[in-house]
């Protein structure tokens, strides 16, 4: 149980993550799930995300037919450019996202300002959404998140997340 | 009383100090600031806003029409904070409202007096002569609710968005049991409520609930709800709602400040927000010291407050017997009992019982009578009670306090949201809302439900179906049976029997001394001259005469004043009704409502990987949609006329570059690409060759130009299409659309790639070696090979480089689409080798010169005739609004072309958005100049229009600016202004 009191700083923190190649494929609209594997597409409907074996994401369905593959590996790779004349395409969006870690015990709440992620990921674990006004894919990355924000809106991203750990 | 320590279920010990109208007072933890104040002895809270009345303490909540208290002192101040709302805090500093110099002698009381009252419409009518304006200041002065923070620093408001199965609203005995019976069902379940502590009524009127008090029985349900998870927000009240989103707003302490806005989307919406009470109006009922029955219960139970020593409670139901009888426990002198109702008191149950006892106790009980009028110059001394049939004698009761009660209006706004209505109960004397969403439930107070056994059945039913409904089942016998229980054993006050009683006999004229809304001294006679004017329909009425407005929002006035209204029309109160309730039901700060959206969060901005060189080398940046933009560099020049001046006539000389990041782009892959494109574009991409570009042209359904851009064939089965920067979301929509409409199952996909590239342009004479002296020995080649509208990719510093040949400023020139990682390495190495970096402004003037279109030529009313581009639809491609165009309106000689325009005389300036008429008819706007600029190039001022085509370049027009410039003589000219062939850019 709660009460309420404003804006006090919440506690956590948001890192950078180094920039670094990025692809997001699109599947046409006749492409049959299963052709898809390689993505992790399970199912039609958008949310999953396939880990690499670092644990962080290697993609993302983030939106209906919509993929991202951050700094995808070599059978990726080799994947998309087999697979891409046949279910979809690929293409290089290296610098369109920029890509951040948002950690801390009141990261959830602090995103709540924007939006309800838990909600929003209550069954998914990643999903395209808006934050503080910014167009940014989300994805749950245990005890935080993983944050895609389009790279025009990043700085003024940063300075809402700023903002609010600081209370201000 | 002050040197007392208070009991109460909110009070503890301890003293908080703080300042009221400058004097220092003491209270207790948990004390509101009514409560501190009413318990030593304070009677006066403000003066009223119209006819400066000295006002006390009506309510115990949100719904005090009269005890508004500004915060803090001046200029940081925060007006009109509901005392009974307004938790002490030490040091806290009060001052009441309305009144100058003090609020005991206030000099604008003088109106009072002599001309008597202002009735409704009053301004409108008197001060007319000589005009409005020469009374406004003094009105504007003496009217309003206190005085407007000249600068209020306030904590930042925090704002949450949450989700749950069950949202209940209110925490009394309804709202718990709904909130207990939807977690029993395993709902996740958030409950509100507006107070800081929960119970509601149960916190005075007592009862036994499940073999326990009622108190602890609240207390347990409370433990039991934190156990299973629920979510408690207190002091957090509903204020609005739509769409299934429900808009909570949490006030901690009452004050304006560090609130919580909370946005919540829940399944299943349980209404429990209990029922306002309602005054009655009689001659004078304004006094302080005339207080509502349910408020002195309140603060006795919850602050140990005695409001008055001698009472007399009047009201028009059962229920006041047991309120006597807890008061008179209490230490409290109730004098008399003022029953409206002749042939229903004390026939059966608890109220007959209490009844008995009470007159035995000396309490004097007056059945079918009513107070006509309470007495006391300023403040209550006495009521007059008089029998309300027959021509019985008018007594005189001597009391300090009157607390009356003329029944509850249920609290049903945020049931009436989207079409919701009310409906008239008749039994109750109230309105209620009808048929709900099966999402909405009202239960409770709030639902018509007075006795404690029905509210506590009707508020578990209510959990129970909101459960339902957000996909929980529950167990409906068992849970059946135990709201039957409840009905037979709980029955706390009992039914109220209620007999609608809305005013007193009265004088015609001392129905201006009956006030029926006492925030805005709205009175009987003000409705009664309402009428008179026509004024009939209630939204009328209350627009007349300011009933419901204000921080009460009609709680305490609205039923009261339909209810006397439809008395003075003869009409039945289900047929007059009420006026529409609207979001915000209580007060919110406008910083509350306006959530994170303030000070540089405001408006959110899109900044290309070029912002940070640009703001620390002197760029002017302005907001061009949401992107930031460089207009000028200020080394140019002190303003952007003079910089703009600088860097166009340097591009034009030797060569510059712009930031062009904000182009959209969209990447247009597959095998069904060419065909897509084909289909949305006046020309056909098919026709593009891998490694060129092509100028091209969107037409929306109805023919209109959409926008314009180059299209770039990266491959056979890939495009990558440019729109201008304001345009790139749409456009992407707008493909978005016709793919997966027209174009559904076939193979191409739509990809937004604006902010992967980052797009530098080069233009100027030296551009070229320029570009050769940055990119190096690799790229030489493909420079020089490169014609207009080809492009070449490779790469610079490891990195994806495009080198496209394209112009908008008719030079040689380039665009760089680059990996935004290496925007700021290129762009300086750019500099370095002489090409000086231009703003917004050059580029327009550069761009006008050359009659190349932006937004204010492409704006949605334009079609390519208008435009000149007759030689594109001469290719005859059947492409998305292609058809449209041959409309005979298209085609009308009033239609525009697109024109240049330079001033007559070779020197007088003219700007866009000034209207083109003729020398003949001044007053028949013939079109308007779309853009204009100062060309250094051709050192006067040209511009481009859209003037109608009957007018050929013979005409004699006239740019006609009357705001800002006068008239000026044009001539009309091709559009070109500057280098027409074309060699310098083919150069």
């Amino acid at each position: 149980m709660s009460g309420a009191g404003g804006i006090n700083g919440f506690r956590c923190a948001l890192t950078a993550l180094p920039d670094g190649r990025m692809v997001e494929f699109a599947a046409f609209a006749s492409t049959m799930p299963g052709a898809l594997a390689a993505l992790g597409a399970g199912a039609l409907a958008p949310g999953s995300v396939r880990r690499a074996a670092n644990g962080r994401p290697a993609t993302l369905h983030f939106a209906p037919a919509r993929w991202l593959l951050p700094d995808p590996d070599a059978a990726l790779d080799v994947w998309l450019s087999a697979a891409a004349a046949g279910a979809g395409t690929a293409v290089e969006v290296e610098g369109k996202w920029t890509a951040m870690e948002l950690y801390g015990p009141q990261a959830a709440r602090l995103l709540s300002s924007s939006l309800d992620v838990a909600a929003v990921l209550d069954a998914r674990e990643c999903a395209a959404v808006v934050l503080f006004d910014c167009p940014a894919v989300l994805a749950a990355s245990p005890p935080g998140y993983l944050i895609y924000v389009q790279s025009s809106y990043a700085p003024d991203f940063k300075a809402a997340v700023t903002r609010l750990c600081a209370g201000a | 009383m002050s040197g007392d320590v208070r009991h109460g279920t909110r009070v503890g010990s301890g003293s908080i100090r703080f300042s009221y109208d400058g004097r220092e007072y003491s209270g207790q933890p948990g004390d509101t600031a009514a409560s501190a104040l009413l318990a030593q002895g304070v009677r006066f809270f403000g003066r009223s806003v119209k006819y400066r009345r000295l006002r006390g303490v009506l309510a115990a909540g949100p719904e005090e029409p009269n005890a508004l208290l500004t915060v803090g002192e001046r200029p940081a101040v925060i007006p009109n904070v509901s005392a009974p709302q307004l938790a002490i805090r030490d040091g806290l500093a009060l001052r009441s409202q309305n009144r100058w110099p003090t609020l005991q002698r206030d000099l604008a009381s003088l109106l009072q007096a002599g001309g008597g009252f202002f009735g409704a419409g009053f301004y409108y009518k008197t001060f007319m002569w000589p005009s409005w304006r020469s009374y406004e200041s003094i009105i504007r002065r003496l009217a309003g609710l206190g005085e407007a923070p000249g600068a209020c620093e306030t904590p930042p408001i925090a704002v949450e968005h949450l989700s749950c199965d069950v949202l209940v609203a209110g925490a009394g005995a309804a709202g718990l049991a709904a909130a207990r019976a939807a977690s029993r069902a395993g709902a996740r379940v958030v409950l509100c409520e507006r107070e800081p502590a929960c119970g509601g009524e149960l916190e005075f009127e007592g009862g036994r609930i499940e073999g326990q008090d009622a108190l602890p029985w609240a207390a347990a349900t409370l433990a039991e709800l934190a156990a299973r998870g629920a979510r408690l927000l207190t002091e957090t009240a509903v204020v609005g709602g739509s769409e299934g989103q429900i808009v909570l707003h949490a006030e901690p302490g009452g004050l304006p400040g560090a609130s919580t806005l909370y946005r919540v989307r829940p399944r299943s919406f349980v209404i429990a927000m209990g029922a306002v009470e309602r005054p009655i109006a009689f001659v004078d009922n304004d006094r302080p010291g005339v207080m509502l029955l349910g408020a002195a219960e309140r603060y006795f139970a919850r602050y140990g407050v005695s409001v008055g020593r001698d009472l007399v409670l009047f009201a028009n139901h059962d229920r006041v017997y047991a309120a006597a009888a807890r008061l008179a426990a209490g230490g409290m002198r109730v004098r008399a009992i003022v029953d409206t109702r002749s042939d229903m008191v004390g026939a059966a149950g608890v109220a007959a019982s209490l009844r008995v006892e009470l007159e035995r106790r000396g309490t004097a009980c007056l059945a079918g009578h009513a107070v006509v009028a309470a007495e006391g110059a300023r403040e209550l001394r006495a009521v007059r009670v008089a029998p309300l049939a027959g021509a019985g004698t008018v007594r005189r009761i001597v009391c300090d306090a009157l607390l009356q009660s003329g029944g509850w209006s249920p609290c049903v706004q945020a049931g009436l949201q989207e079409g919701g209505a009310r409906e008239y109960s008749p039994g109750l004397g109230a309105f209620l809302a009808q048929a709900q969403p099966q999402w909405r439930i009202l239960c409770g107070a709030a639902n018509g439900h007075l006795e404690l056994g029905a509210v506590l059945a009707d508020g578990e039913a209510a959990g129970e179906q909101a459960a339902r409904h957000a996909g929980h089942s529950t167990d409906l016998p068992t849970a059946a049976a135990g709201r039957d229980e409840w009905r037979g054993g709980n029955r706390g006050d009992g039914a109220p029997r209620l007999a609608a009683f809305w005013r007193s006999p009265a004088p015609l004229k001392a129905e201006k001394r009956q006030f029926v809304d006492l925030q805005n001294d709205v009175t009987v006679a003000d409705l009664r001259a309402a009428l008179a004017e026509g004024f009939v329909d209630i939204e009328h009425v209350k627009r007349y005469t300011t009933l419901g407005i204000g921080t009460e929002q009609g709680a305490t006035s609205s039923v009261l004043g339909a209810a006397i209204l439809a008395e003075l029309k003869g009409e039945g109160l289900d047929k007059v009704g009420t006026f529409r309730s609207r979001a915000p039901y209580r007060p919110v700060a406008l910083k509350a409502l306006a959530g994170l959206r303030v000070g540089p969060a405001y408006r959110t901005a899109r900044r290309t990987s070029l912002d940070g060189w640009h703001a620390a080398n002197g760029a002017v940046l302005e907001s061009s949609g949401l992107w930031m933009r460089p207009r000028y560099y200020r080394s140019n020049g002190d303003d952007a006329f003079t910089a703009g001046i600088a860097e166009a006539s340097r591009v034009r000389a030797s060569g510059g570059i712009a930031d062009g990041s904000t182009l959209g782009k969209i990447e247009i892959a597959g095998p069904d690409a060419s065909g897509f494109l084909d289909s949305m574009y006046l020309t056909r991409a098919g026709t593009v060759k891998v490694g060129r570009s092509k100028y091209m042209v969107n037409l929306r359904e109805d023919g209109m130009v959409l926008d314009d851009g180059l299209v770039l064939r990266l491959a056979p089965d890939r495009f990558l299409a440019t729109t201008s920067s304001g345009h790139a979301a749409h456009m992407l929509s707008h493909f978005e659309h016709y793919r997966d409409t027209e174009w559904n199952g076939r193979a191409v996909t739509l990809t937004d790639v604006t902010e992967a590239w980052a797009v530098i342009a080069a233009a100027g004479p030296q551009s070229r070696a320029a570009l050769e002296r940055v990119l190096g020995p690799d790229w030489r080649g493909s420079l020089k090979s490169l014609g207009h509208m080809d492009f070449a990719d490779g790469r610079f510093e490891g990195r994806d480089l495009r080198v496209l040949r394209a112009s908008f400023s008719g030079e040689l020139a380039y665009e760089l689409h680059c990996r935004p990682g290496i925007a700021v390495t290129l762009w300086r190495a750019l500099i370095a080798a002489g090409l000086a970096p231009y703003g917004l402004e050059a580029l327009d003037i550069l761009r006008v010169e050359k009659g190349y279109l932006v937004s204010s030529e492409i704006n949605g009313e334009t079609t390519p005739q208008d435009l000149n581009m007759d030689g594109l639809l001469k290719l005859g491609n059947p492409c998305l609004g292609r058809e449209l165009l041959d409309r005979p309106a298209f085609h009308e000689p009033s239609r525009p072309r697109l024109v240049g325009v330079r001033a007559r005389d070779g020197r007088t300036k003219f700007q866009a958005g000034a209207q083109l008429t003729t020398e003949d008819e001044s007053r028949h706007a013939a079109g308007h100049v779309t853009s204009a600029v100062y060309s250094p190039a051709l050192g006067e001022w040209v511009g481009l229009a859209l003037l109608a085509r009957r007018l050929g370049e013979e005409a004699r027009i006239v740019a006609r600016d009357p705001l800002r410039g006068g008239d000026t003589p044009l001539r009309v000219v091709p559009p070109v202004h500057f280098d027409p062939a074309g060699e310098r850019m083919k150069s």
